[in-house]
């Protein structure tokens, strides 16, 4: 478990700007692309997640962040090059919460994933809880691991993005699928 | 952002952050029961370009910068360390030899924290520390050691060492205060 800062209102947006770019003009089929996915449960945050973005830590890069798709808390992106990567932060907004951001703290290596060979890799499913601070106190929720969904229901869901189907990624996704099972 | 360091963000750009332990430009700025304390800290491997991200006004000051957090009391560090935590802190350029004014007593290093990012978001790392520097009565300039933190891409500390780098830092002592004044050694050590 882990506490993690979380940034309301309009301050989202400006910290955004700039920050995510989908995949840096690499083409789907790329071979050396990796698929790296993950779920967050946002039920007991104050909005659900409409974007997140993931930041390369290594090799450095002058741009690091990379957005990924966002569905029902599942987020995937099919464009990373070989190198370490982490979740950086989830945003969403409500009309009655406005925006929000939810960064991860950028030391450690949870929700990171360290890739040397193209592939499918799993940062693993998670459930937002809320912490309490103080009046004065920027808001903060901890993030903790769950068994549910698992890495095959969340890979099914992602056959059905209708970029995958006829990439090269629609014949690894099934192929990783029925090693899954 | 932790509280803490939001605070002392916002104290240092408003001058009013606490004062961390002075550099040292002179013997002659070294008062009675005054030790000029000698040290370094290194990252292995050391920062790349773009691995520190500060773009706020006023963040340049961090950059390529550890702040080790000190106390004359043996004691953990919060998770998140409060704005008087930073009191007396030593603030090390990482790869170069500091020399920092303090009171020629013991004192303990905590832990060190570096700014990751300052504007587009707020991140720090945190470093153990678990240190003792044993000052005594008397001395006037004493060699602590080179305190080395190894750690992977994602900032995990994989290792600690204390290093002696005695001849290094005495040439670069005696060039900078003249001859007239010994450093002593003493590095730093577990503090059990």
């Amino acid at each position: 478990m882990q506490r993690i800062w979380l940034i309301p209102g309009l301050l989202a947006l400006g910290l955004l700007a700039g920050c995510a770019s989908g995949g840096h003009g690499r083409s789907i089929n790329d071979p050396s692309n990796s698929l790296v996915f993950g779920y967050v449960d946002m039920s007991d945050a104050p909005t659900k997640v409409n974007g997140a973005s993931i930041l390369q830590v290594a090799p450095p890069n002058d741009k690091p962040y990379w957005g990924t798709d966002v569905r029902d808390g599942l987020f995937y992106t099919y464009y990373l090059p070989p190198g370490s990567y982490k979740l950086a932060s989830l945003r969403g907004s409500s009309f009655w919460k406005g925006d929000y951001r939810y960064s991860f703290p950028r030391q450690g290596a949870d929700q990171g994933v360290r890739i040397t060979e193209p592939g499918i890799y799993f940062l693993g499913s998670y459930k937002y809880k809320d912490v309490k601070t103080g009046m004065f106190e920027g808001g903060k929720f901890n993030i903790e691991r769950v068994d549910s969904p698992t890495e095959a229901e969340l890979l099914q869901r992602i056959l059905d993005d209708k970029e995958i189907k006829g990439s090269a990624w629609e014949e690894k996704i099934r192929q990783r699928l029925s090693r899954l099972k | 952002m932790t509280r803490g360091f939001a605070l002392l963000l916002a104290l240092a750009l408003a001058g009013c952050a606490p004062a961390p332990r002075a550099p040292v430009d002179s013997e002659q700025a070294v008062g009675s029961g005054e030790t000029i304390v000698v040290g370094r800290v290194e990252l292995v491997p050391p920062l790349r370009k773009g691995e520190q991200r500060l773009r706020g006004i006023g963040t340049g000051t961090y950059e390529n910068r550890i702040f080790l957090l000190t106390d004359e009391r043996k004691r953990a560090l919060p998770p998140e360390p409060a704005i008087s935590d930073f009191a007396g802190r030593i603030e090390a350029t990482l790869g170069s030899h500091f020399f920092v004014h303090s009171r020629s007593t013991p004192f303990y290093i905590l832990g060190g924290v570096l700014f990751l990012e300052a504007g587009s978001g707020m991140s720090r790392a945190h470093f153990p520390g678990g240190l003792r520097v044993a000052l005594k009565p008397g001395d006037r300039a004493v060699y602590i050691g080179t305190l080395r933190y190894h750690r992977d891409e994602f900032f995990e500390i994989t290792r600690v060492d204390v290093v002696d780098e005695y001849g290094a830092a005495n040439a670069e002592f005696t060039k900078k205060f003249g001859s007239g004044m010994p450093l002593r050694k003493a590095l730093m050590a577990s503090a059990k």
